[in-house]
């Protein structure tokens, strides 16, 4: 099997004399598509949108086609549109900023460029054969890969740049000029997003796609089959609010008008995150927690584990492993219903101590509480990667200090500590990764209730509670984009550290 | 050398006390883990006590969790007064059988394609599922999503957006790519096409790994009760899981829960929801089928762990 692939392989790679000009060969295949790709980017670009016109005060959404962007380039960036008002035209002028103006008419013109050059790729596929073409089709993958990536640029900075922009409004029989952002009056469109990509992609398969790997595409093209579901489930459950959350962390989501139709803002939402004192407070209680949890994470079991390693009852070890394993399986629900077993006001607490308040709505409490239950739920369960970790201490460490007359301590101290440290920093430095997503919001929902709610807040609890409760969707998007896009810069971060520090990497 | 023959004399001869030591670390050792044990066993027997407690008792206050009065009154509001239990637990079963079974089959598929070797694009599609597990939609954008499918109030909800999960594809596809290649050759030179290679050859040797990510996904599922929070409106009750009856009747569900839930006696059925026996009962009723299941998969779990922790 394998061989008939190698020689198939080999077959593709090196064509026959007859193969080579004026044939349909992997190269030529591939620079056609190219050239087709980049035609139908550079048409949507001239007669579809480029930008559209923002509907807040001036009208509805429609595109200006990239004709008419180069045309006001011409014109001090003048461009003219009517609306109607009650079955009357009003008409608009805005004027492009220059900068703004030249950068979108850059980005056309590049386009354009890319069209000619997959042309003439085309054309020496055609006249020279594969080897010319080979190197023609491999630089023009990188352009469109650029040139993609350039396209998503230019979205997000249309997006977010608040260039001041002018346009004339006609108040009473007089033109008004109207000083707005950029993004208040042209709306970028779509299709910047989707030339992007679709060039990110082309460019790539431009790239990397040979010969070789057509065989071997032709050969899984069943096991491509066995991902159309799982691929389909991502992309609607996964991908899709990913691209929606970065939509919406621009927008002003009002409920009439919907995700799309909403208006852009810039960053508005990240500003009000991070200078809103609430807002500020619920990032400092997130971290709060989260590093006690993270602590009430590491220390405990780590101890649990080394007596538990170092206890010579057997049967005992084991006794005691599979009831410390157990509460790991309960819900929080469970968790929660014992706890308020315990602290509610006739609860077994208050008998002990006197008191009569229950500490559940006690503020001062509300932190320890939940940290102490997320450390008896979650002790038996650290312990499993640590005791794997121990197991894997050559043994002739510890009789070796045993025959020097350490004692169990010194044994401890010397030599369980330092062998196990690397994989306790490692779980440390990435779980600190997760800093901002570790807070435990569904622990804190349950265990919040009115009075102790301020010490609950939390960026989860707070997107259930006042973004999803409150409607504020575009803040609650904004927010969870922060912590995702700081959550996944920590991670690569943290993955360096402590791939410096402990030798040990997530990849 | 000398050094070293001089410290195996001293070894032969130990100190008086280095027994003494090495005997009161065991002490300490066995101590601390039984203890732990103990705090760990305790509020459940606690729990349990006070779900058997008789509804005269205002006070639950059992040091020592023996009950001095059984009474059976809890369970049998809880069985034969209660309208929802029957339908709680129908619910719960379905979204844990339906929503393990499909996610473990779809996860194994997307492993399966994936572990293939010289697969075009592998890399990728790794660097697909480590960013699914590094970023992820937040909660408004999923809901939105949940909405515009017409999942809410709908009891897919529990299963659909469940089904994938990364860690599981990552860790399958790992166990899959040490299945000897071999044994895949010689089986599609008898014939065997890729679906039958799939669920006759792969899935049968991936069985160890496939019942570890099953036992998680199924406790996953079992213990679900925020996406029924979430995305189950009250007029939808009876699409709730047990879990969220068991949160609704912790009765301070209206301070976690934005939405109002109307009245919980009639949702619930029950007229004495707020009796703490109730509850605890409810808890326990919860937590049975996992310390049920538990004996069983816990030669499993280790394994599930430690694939998922050590090696993306």
């Amino acid at each position: 099997m394998k061989q008939t692939v190698a020689v198939a392989e080999a077959e593709a790679m090196q064509p026959g004399p007859s193969l080579r000009k004026g044939r349909l060969t992997t190269q030529t295949v591939k620079s056609i598509l190219a050239a087709a790709i980049s035609l139908v980017c550079i048409v949507c670009l001239l007669a579809g949108g480029v930008i559209g016109r923002e509907l807040a005060d001036i009208g509805q959404s429609g595109t200006f086609s990239g004709v008419a962007v180069l045309g006001a380039l011409f014109n001090g960036g003048e461009l003219s549109f009517s609306y109607s008002v009650d079955g009357e035209s009003v008409p608009v002028t805005a004027y492009l900023p220059t900068g703004m103006n030249v950068l979108l008419a850059l980005a056309v013109a590049a386009f354009l460029l890319l069209f000619l050059y997959q042309a003439a790729t085309v054309a020496v596929a055609w006249k020279k054969g594969d080897e010319a073409a080979a190197r023609f089709n491999r630089a023009g993958g990188i352009a469109a890969f650029v040139l993609g990536l350039a396209a998503v640029a230019v979205y997000v900075l249309l997006i977010t740049v608040s260039a001041p922009t002018t346009y004339l409004r006609l108040v009473g029989l007089d033109y008004e000029p109207v000083q707005a952002k950029f993004y208040e009056v042209f709306t970028p469109a779509v299709q910047w997003l989707i030339i992007g990509v679709v060039a990110i992609v082309a460019g790539l398969i431009q790239r990397k796609i040979d010969a070789g790997q057509v065989v071997l595409l032709k050969r899984y093209i069943p096991s491509y089959l066995f991902m159309i579901v799982p691929l389909v489930l991502i992309a609607v459950f996964n991908l899709y609010p990913i691209v929606l959350q970065t939509i919406l962390s621009f927008k002003d989501y009002s409920l009439g008008t919907g995700v799309f139709n909403s208006t852009w803002v810039g960053l508005q939402n990240f500003k009000e995150i991070f200078t809103t004192p609430e807002m500020l407070r619920v990032i400092g209680n997130t971290l709060y927690i989260s590093l006690l949890r993270l602590v009430g994470s590491t220390v405990p079991p780590l101890l649990l584990s080394i007596f538990l390693y170092d206890m010579r009852m057997m049967r005992t070890r084991k006794a005691v492993q599979t009831i410390v394993y157990i509460p790991h399986f309960f819900s929080w629900v469970i968790i929660y219903a014992i706890t308020y077993a315990f602290l509610n006001e006739e609860g077994i607490l208050n008998m002990w101590t006197g008191a009569t308040g229950s500490a559940l709505t006690d503020p001062d409490w509300f932190v320890p509480i939940v940290i102490i239950t997320a450390i008896w739920k979650e002790l038996g369960w650290g312990t499993i990667l640590y005791l794997a970790a121990l197991s894997s201490v050559p043994p002739e460490l510890y009789e070796a200090a045993k025959l020097d007359g350490a004692g169990p301590w010194q044994r401890v101290i010397r030599i369980t500590l330092p062998n196990i440290m690397p994989i306790v920093m490692y779980l440390l430095i990435m779980n600190l990764g997760q800093v901002l997503k570790n807070a435990g919001g569904e622990q804190l929902l349950l265990f919040a209730n009115s009075v102790t709610r301020p010490q609950a807040l939390v960026i989860d609890t707070w997107l259930y509670w006042d973004s999803l409760g409150e409607l504020k969707y575009s803040l609650g998007a904004a927010m969870s984009f922060f912590q995702a896009g700081i959550g996944l810069l920590l991670v690569f971060g943290c993955n360096y550290l402590s791939r410096k520090t402990t030798g040990i990497g997530m990849w | 050398m000398e050094k070293s023959e001089q410290k195996t004399v001293r070894a032969k001869r130990p100190h008086l006390s280095a027994k003494f030591h090495e005997n009161l670390y065991q002490v300490i050792c066995t101590g601390v883990c039984l203890i732990v044990a103990l705090l760990c066993l305790y509020p459940l027997l606690y729990t349990l006590v006070v779900s058997f407690a008789s509804p005269s008792d205002i006070l639950y206050q059992f040091v020592i969790p023996i009950p001095t009065r059984v009474s059976l009154y809890a369970y049998i509001q809880v069985f034969t007064v209660s309208s929802f239990l029957g339908r709680a637990i129908a619910v719960s079963v379905f979204r844990t059988v339906v929503g393990t079974v499909l996610s473990v089959f779809v996860c194994a598929m997307l492993s399966y394609a994936i572990a293939r070797k010289n697969i075009p694009g592998k890399k990728y599609f790794m660097y697909l599922m480590i960013f699914l597990i590094l970023f992820n939609g937040g909660l408004i954008p999923t809901y939105l999503v949940i909405r515009g499918v017409g999942l809410l109030d709908n009891i897919w909800v529990y299963v659909f957006p469940n089904i994938i999960n990364a860690w599981n594809v990552i860790i399958v596809k790992q166990s899959m790519e040490g299945i000897p290649a071999e044994v895949e050759e010689s089986a599609m030179l008898d014939g065997v096409n890729d679906l039958q290679n799939f669920l006759w050859v792969v899935l049968p040797m991936s069985k160890p790994v496939i019942a570890a990510i099953s036992i998680f996904t199924l406790v996953f599922q079992w213990n679900s009760w925020y996406d029924a929070m979430l995305y189950v409106s009250p007029a939808s009750s009876k699409l709730w899981p047990l879990q969220y009856y068991a949160t609704i009747s912790l009765n301070n569900l209206n301070q976690i829960n934005n939405a109002d839930l109307g009245n919980l006696e009639g949702i619930m059925g029950i007229q004495d929801v707020d009796n703490m026996s109730i509850k605890m009962a409810l808890t326990v009723i919860t937590t049975l089928p996992i310390l049920c299941v538990y004996p069983f998969f816990q030669k499993y779990f280790t394994k599930g762990v430690y694939l998922g922790a050590v090696k993306g």
